[in-house]
């Protein structure tokens, strides 16, 4: 259980595949921080990355999922040939959140790439960073796990610290929650080498929501 | 702020954009899921007028245009995509004369092409190029762009002081620091001497990125915020 601070707060939380299917952080995560007392909103664009939020956006990757939920209410799963995401600005009209939490990382990070393609990323995160700054709404970007290497998306450690650091630059004025500190390299079993099972996934909901508990993110917001 | 004017005076053709956009070519993974990024890292380019002629830049494929003018915030384009590795073919028309420019960007780059004065009626294009590494959001990023040939090494001061906040800005070449987000006013030096007038440049603001330029047209300085253009 988290800590109290929680208590009261409307938390909206916007991420890509890790929040697209039931039993991933959208279920975890989500529940992590409604049993610490908030209403959360939860929005899941799988392959999306974070300029995609800015405006309503359509799948790139029609063969994967949508979802999201609100409150104590039911996963809503859409299929990607069907979704798009939601604009920041209209969530924010609708849910009147008191944090944003956003969970994009690996759909950005390059895996199949020989280099990490840090000035689109920074172009990507900086699309969203800017709306998140108009709205002048408290927020935390989560940055990726470490999963383990070898599996389909190409994913190896080194990508993910160098992804995660690049993250840990440019999210302000968000805070950077930083996954990689959560567990040790390959501690929580994946399925493809991104995603994680079920243990994975309560342990990385926990890590986040423990995180998001803290004086200095939840204390600190004026409900 | 009159200098940092955002570039709605610039009359900017969006068609241009077509001809020069990254068409984000990515890889799909075996299972065709999603991708993890694009195929290559995305490259800008932009466009200065450093002279006191009116300037356009025109893109014989799809006939897209930037048109500059010669007043400040407007003397400059937004960054605009440009897929690396592609050649891009452009004239730059100019004082009633047509300069062909051909550019092939490198993954990451940012490319500056400013046009200048070469002598009496005559002009030239400049091309800078920097591939940045660092984007951190709680400092403001502050770039100098001396395309000035008559100053070989300039620098950028306070306003009214001797600070050498840019210290060797030679001709031709790109100077960039982060700089904590506070109100700036800069006024470039050429041998200790001060040129034109300060610049004011505003409460800088943690994230955005700046451009000094010292040009050899009539109204020898500005400064800009960056911006990007469209695209994917």
């Amino acid at each position: 259980m988290v800590s109290s601070l929680l208590a009261g707060l409307v938390v909206l939380v916007i991420g890509d595949s890790h929040l697209a299917t039931p039993g991933y952080l959208i279920t975890t995560l989500h529940d992590e921080l409604t049993q610490g007392g908030a209403q959360v909103y939860s929005y899941g664009a799988c392959g999306m990355n974070a300029g995609d939020w800015v405006k309503a956006t359509k799948f790139s990757s029609p063969s994967c999922n949508a979802a999201s939920r609100e409150g104590k209410g039911p996963i809503k799963v859409v299929a990607g040939a069907k979704a798009s995401t939601v604009a920041y600005a209209d969530l924010v009209a609708q849910v009147k959140p008191d944090l944003v939490v956003v969970v994009i990382g690996d759909t950005m990070a390059g895996y199949m790439q020989d280099s990490l393609p840090k000035t689109w990323v920074w172009q990507q995160v900086s699309r969203l960073t800017k709306v998140i700054k108009t709205s002048e709404k408290r927020c935390v970007w989560v940055g990726p796990a470490w999963g383990s290497e070898g599996g389909k998306y190409g994913k190896t450690y080194a990508r993910a610290q160098e992804m995660s650091n690049a993250l840990g630059e440019m999210v302000a004025p968000c805070t950077y929650i930083n996954s990689l500190e959560f567990s040790k390299k390959g501690e929580w079993p994946t399925i493809d080498g991104q995603h994680f099972n079920a243990v994975g996934y309560k342990k990385w909901g926990q890590s986040i929501a423990q995180a998001i508990a803290k004086p200095e993110i939840a204390g600190s917001i004026k409900k | 702020m009159s200098t940092l004017r955002r570039i709605s005076a610039l009359s900017l053709s969006v068609a241009l954009l077509g001809g020069f956009a990254a068409t984000s070519v990515l890889a799909l993974d075996a299972t065709g899921l999603y991708d993890t990024g694009p195929a290559q890292d995305a490259s800008f380019v932009r466009f200065v007028n450093g002279t006191d002629e009116k300037v356009a830049i025109t893109n014989s494929k799809n006939k897209g245009k930037v048109e500059l003018s010669t007043q400040g915030a407007a003397r400059v384009s937004l960054f605009l995509p440009i897929k690396a590795g592609a050649k891009l073919s452009a004239n730059v028309v100019v004082g009633g004369k047509t300069l062909p420019l051909e550019l092939v960007a490198k993954p990451s780059e940012f490319i500056t092409v400013a046009t200048v004065p070469s002598g009496p009626g005559a002009f030239k294009t400049m091309v800078l190029r920097e591939q940045p590494t660092e984007f951190n959001a709680l400092r403001a990023s502050v770039a100098v762009f001396n395309f000035d040939a008559n100053c070989a090494s300039a620098e950028v001061n306070s306003a009214g002081k001797t600070d050498g906040i840019f210290k060797n800005a030679t001709s031709q070449a790109i100077q960039r620091r982060a700089v904590n987000p506070i109100k700036a006013q800069v006024q470039w030096a050429c041998a200790g001497k001060p040129l034109g007038t300060a610049l004011d440049m505003g409460s800088l603001q943690a994230g955005e990125r700046y451009s000094i330029f010292l040009l050899p047209a009539k109204q020898v300085s500005l400064a800009v915020q960056d911006e990007l253009g469209a695209g994917k």
